[in-house]
């Protein structure tokens, strides 16, 4: 360790030497080595964003199919691969991992660290979604895309499934679920231990809270969705009969499995997205958020009642009235904390001085506005009676959809709108930005409100047709006029992308005048993220106590007297504490390929499973073992230790 | 394909909101009240919302006062707000739960198939498929099972649904108020034809229903004319009688759905076509065309046999 001193080495230089210990090698083994928190949230995030289009698109195809009774665009055999193919894109490759990509790259600057506490666990967590989303999509190569619905209930996925299309699915779900929990585990070590000194968690921003309660709920919740998709790969690969009633297994077993993860997954998905807004919606009515610690209890309660509602997915099984009521009264109890957060955010509006329109701040109350039809839908499918009816109708499809598209979807392009600029060190286009807002909102009401009737009066889901005359069609049509209308948006909110790209309108360290630590540093950020590491004293450290904005932060400027850490190793601080009191310096380790070469082992494996190849996947297991200790060898030299 | 399905369910038919018995009549009454909490909550929400945010806080608020007014709204809308409508809701859902009609006057075994559903009845036994008859004002425990895997059995207009899982056996209770034809679909995803998976229940007054009963448990009509004896012979020595049964003949197959009075039912391949000659014929020859992977596979079967076995089936009223 060696520390600069600021008043011997003048700014410039600390930053160069800081950028020399921090930048990865250039070119490709820089690309294959990186451990960046940065890069690896670039990555996540177009990643993310790929796997939304081709879920997108399989969703539009399925939509035309349906727009006119006995239609015959796709075929029923095709129908039920891309509704499968779908569900299965949208949860496991984009909604799950549009948080990581926000979470990889704004955490880390939020609590103003210079990485993540785990920077290779970082860099294998994505090789290792991305490996999986290949292994999924490898499927469609092959002829054996998935088509047991992405909820995959058996026995229909396991005794009446023929080829390799489920075992794709299950395999590749246990697969992308390995990501999950190392980024879960990464997250929560790096917001104990990497938080700036003096960042207590009473002075924690919301969207690290959020992070770090849908943290926990993945570490939780993932082994459900580990342990069931391998259950059910023995059943189909190895003969077993955990599902199997016939041979005393139970199919109502994986409903319970698949739930106990599928429903803390909701919230999984919808909070770090909520805590997207409480960092945006404070920002353009430059006002603190209203009822911080409400906030943060909201936040904590939701992930804890999410363990207790996973029933409410299966009151038509028949369990017993008395057991069903208790997941009946949880249900609705979840309406509690996301009340507290609606109206945390009504009263931070309430009060405030002025409000900028800017887009990301339109996109951010679309999401609010339109979610809140979501919830309400919520609560009355959490009622049996109303429930027996609704449940497996498009009132569940509407009201799902309006729960993930506006609990995530329109977060995610207020996130965007908010955050790019500091990632890229340019503007988006604010006009272009407001249409693309418009466009997808009413596209996304257009194609999900007139799903509610549709279930009201009968139509169930998952069918790819249905007659004519039972009264569906015109609102059928509209969905999925609807439907295209949501897509141009998107389209044009890429154009916005693309467009700015071009353009380059400089963003500055701190466009918005916000007031949290990602913005005390330059745009795009540096490598090592801050020049110096600040010393935080309240909730909103660039704010004054006037509500003026800092000119000059610390992170940017190296202040004299501050201490700068510097060598030719990765150096930070180590933080401990709820208080986050200073600890001592990490040496962090560097650029590896071990986290690449590990991902790529485990694929190894699971292909080897797959195509129930023992050679392969023994191969597979050795290769992982090899990888993970040649990982060992370069932690030890790489880092002092 | 279908167009001639369109008479499914009556061209009135809109779902549980147009209930026909009292389990559906409780659930549409449900939904209303929560609809109108519900749209009352979201209006009186979005009218609050919408004022903070075109209001102005001036510059000079005292910050004390500003935090007891955020715990005034937190505490209102996140604690008051919800308790309100919990109660409420808590209270309708065990009145919805304690109201639902329990009875068995009638006991029918319903059996889900890839891709149509099977009925027993008792005392007499028979075996029927894809229609269900139920006699009015009376409670009907439908005990549910499946052959193979999870189906869901649903009438919208009479109650809500349940499931049909291996190794288990869900009941639920029908009761029709009123004479009538109601759709009954399959509500959980169960495979390539899951979307035509379609029964209807025939609901008719009790004396009209003991007369059905008492006809459909007599054995299947004999052949009475040569086209029809021909296409008796076509079935028994065709691989038809293989998966279906028509009783009174030696026809006992268990995978395709009985036939014995294959000529009362409306409809084909569970909802998927009119039981016409036309569609009947197109049916055998392939239906495959009609609805796609299910398990009948076309026949071979030459112009004159295909006739007369349509005699013979449209004989077995």
């Amino acid at each position: 360790m060696s520390i600069l001193d600021p008043t011997a080495d003048s700014p410039q230089q600390v930053r160069q030497r800081l950028t020399e210990t921090w930048s990865d090698p250039y070119g490709t083994p820089g690309f294959f080595s990186t451990v960046d928190h940065k890069r690896v949230g670039h990555r996540y995030l177009v990643t993310s964003f790929v796997f939304f289009l081709l879920g997108g698109v399989e969703a539009l195809l399925m939509r035309t199919q349906l727009a006119t009774p006995d239609a015959a665009v796709l075929n029923p055999d095709l129908y039920n691969r891309m509704l499968t193919m779908h569900g299965t894109t949208m949860f496991f490759l984009f909604l799950g991992t549009i948080i990581a990509a926000w979470g990889n790259y704004i955490i880390p600057l939020a609590i103003g660290a210079r990485d993540m506490a785990y920077p290779r666990m970082n860099a294998l967590s994505y090789w290792v979604f991305l490996f999986a989303g290949i292994f999924l999509y490898a499927s469609f190569f092959v002829g054996a895309i998935p088509d047991g619905g992405w909820f995959a209930y058996v026995p229909l996925t396991t005794d009446y499934s023929a080829g390799l299309a489920m075992d794709f699915w299950a395999l590749g779900v246990v697969f992308v679920g390995i990501s999950s929990t190392v980024g879960a585990i990464n997250f929560i070590v790096t917001v104990f231990k990497m938080r700036a000194p003096g960042m207590t968690m009473s002075r924690l921003p919301l969207v690290v809270w959020s992070t770090l309660t849908t943290s926990f709920m993945i570490l939780l919740s993932f082994p459900a969705i580990t342990l069931a998709p391998l259950l059910m790969a023995f059943d189909r690969i190895v003969g077993t009969h955990f599902f199997d009633a016939a041979l005393g297994g139970d199919p109502l077993l994986w409903q319970h499995l698949f739930w106990f993860w599928g429903h803390p997954i909701v919230y999984v998905v919808f909070l770090p997205p909520i805590g997207w807004l409480y960092m945006i919606i404070p920002t353009f009515t430059g006002r603190p958020i209203a009822g911080y610690n409400w906030a943060v209890a909201a936040t904590v309660a939701t992930g804890f009642i999410s363990f207790g509602v996973w029933v409410h997915h299966m009151f038509a099984t028949g369990l017993p009235d008395v057991t069903a009521s208790f997941f009946s009264v949880a249900s609705l109890g979840v309406s509690f904390p996301t009340a507290v957060a609606f109206f945390v955010f009504t009263a931070t509006l309430w009060t405030a001085r002025r409000i900028r329109w800017t887009a990301a701040m339109l996109w951010a109350v679309g999401a609010l506005v339109s979610f809140v039809i979501g919830g309400i839908s919520g609560v009355m499918v959490a009622i049996m009676p109303f429930d027996w009816q609704a449940h497996d109708t498009y009132f569940v499809v509407a009201h799902l959809h309006y729960v993930l598209v506006a609990g995530n979807v329109l977060p995610m392009f207020a996130a965007f709108h908010y955050w790019l600029p500091k990632v890229t060190g340019w503007m988006l286009d604010e006009r272009l930005g407001k249409t693309s807002f418009w466009v997808t909102t009413i596209g996304l009401h257009v194609l999900f409100f007139p799903q509610h009737w549709l279930g009201l009066v009968g139509m169930p889901r998952r069918v790819y047709t249905y007659p004519a005359g039972l009264g569906w069609d015109v609102a059928n049509l509209a969905s999925t006029v609807g439907g295209y209308m949501f897509a141009a948006g998107v389209l044009i909110a890429m154009g916005n992308f693309f467009v700015s790209w071009r353009r380059r309108a400089p963003a500055g360290s701190n466009p918005w005048g916000a007031g949290t630590l990602e913005w005390a540093t330059t745009s795009p950020v540096a490598p090592y993220n801050f020049a110096q590491i600040p010393e935080v004293h309240d909730r909103y450290p660039l704010w004054t106590l006037d509500g003026d904005v800092v000119d000059d932060p610390v992170g940017i400027a190296p202040q004299p007297g501050g201490v700068v850490l510097a060598d030719e190793h990765h150096e930070t601080l180590e933080t401990v504490g709820l208080d986050a009191r200073l600890g001592g310096v990490l040496a962090m380790p560097g650029p590896s390929y071990w986290p690449f070469w590990t991902a790529a082992a485990t694929f190894l494996c699971f292909f080897g499973f797959l195509i129930q190849n023992p050679i392969t996947l023994t191969l597979g297991l050795v290769a992982v073992a090899a990888t993970l200790i040649g990982w060992h060898h370069g932690h030890l030299t790489g880092g002092e230790h | 394909m279908l167009a001639a399905a369109s008479a499914l369910g009556g061209c009135s038919f809109t779902g549980t909101l147009a209930p026909r018995g009292p389990d559906a009549q409780i659930a549409a009454n449900l939904w209303w009240y929560m609809f109108w909490l519900g749209t009352a909550i979201f209006v009186g929400w979005l009218v609050l919302f919408i004022v903070a945010m075109r209001r102005r806080q001036p510059a000079d608020a005292d910050p004390d006062a500003e935090r007891r007014l955020h715990r005034r709204f937190i505490i209102g809308g996140g604690i008051v707000l919800p308790c309100l409508a919990f109660a409420t809701l808590f209270a309708l859902d065990l009145w919805g739960i304690n109201a639902l009609p329990q009875g068995d006057d009638v006991v029918v075994e319903a059996t889900g198939y890839q891709f149509w559903w099977e009925f027993a009845y008792r005392d007499p036994q028979l075996v029927t498929a894809n229609e269900l008859y139920i006699p009015t004002g009376t409670d009907v425990e439908v005990r549910l099972h499946t052959e193979d895997v999870i189906h869901s059995f649903w009438v919208p207009q009479l109650s809500g649904k349940r499931d049909m899982i291996p190794g288990r056996t869900n009941t639920l209770t029908l009761h029709a108020t009123e004479p009538g034809r109601y759709l009954g679909e399959c509500t959980e995803f169960c495979g390539i034809q899951h979307a035509n998976m379609r029964f209807e229940v025939v609901a008719v007054p009790p004396a009209e229903y003991e007369a059905w009963h008492e006809r459909m448990a007599r054995p299947a009509t004999e052949p009475s004319t040569a086209a029809q004896q021909r296409g008796y012979e076509a079935f028994m020595n065709a691989s038809c009688a293989g998966c279906h049964a028509i009783r009174g003949t030696s026809a006992d197959g268990e995978i395709g759905p009985p036939l014995t009075h294959f000529a009362s039912r409306r409809w084909l391949g569970a909802g998927a076509a009119p039981n016409d000659r036309g569609h009947l014929a197109g049916w055998i020859v392939n239906a495959q065309t009609l609805k796609p992977g299910n398990a009948m596979p076309p026949m071979e079967i030459d112009a004159e046999d295909l006739s007369a076995l349509l005699d013979y089936l449209q004989s077995l009223e």
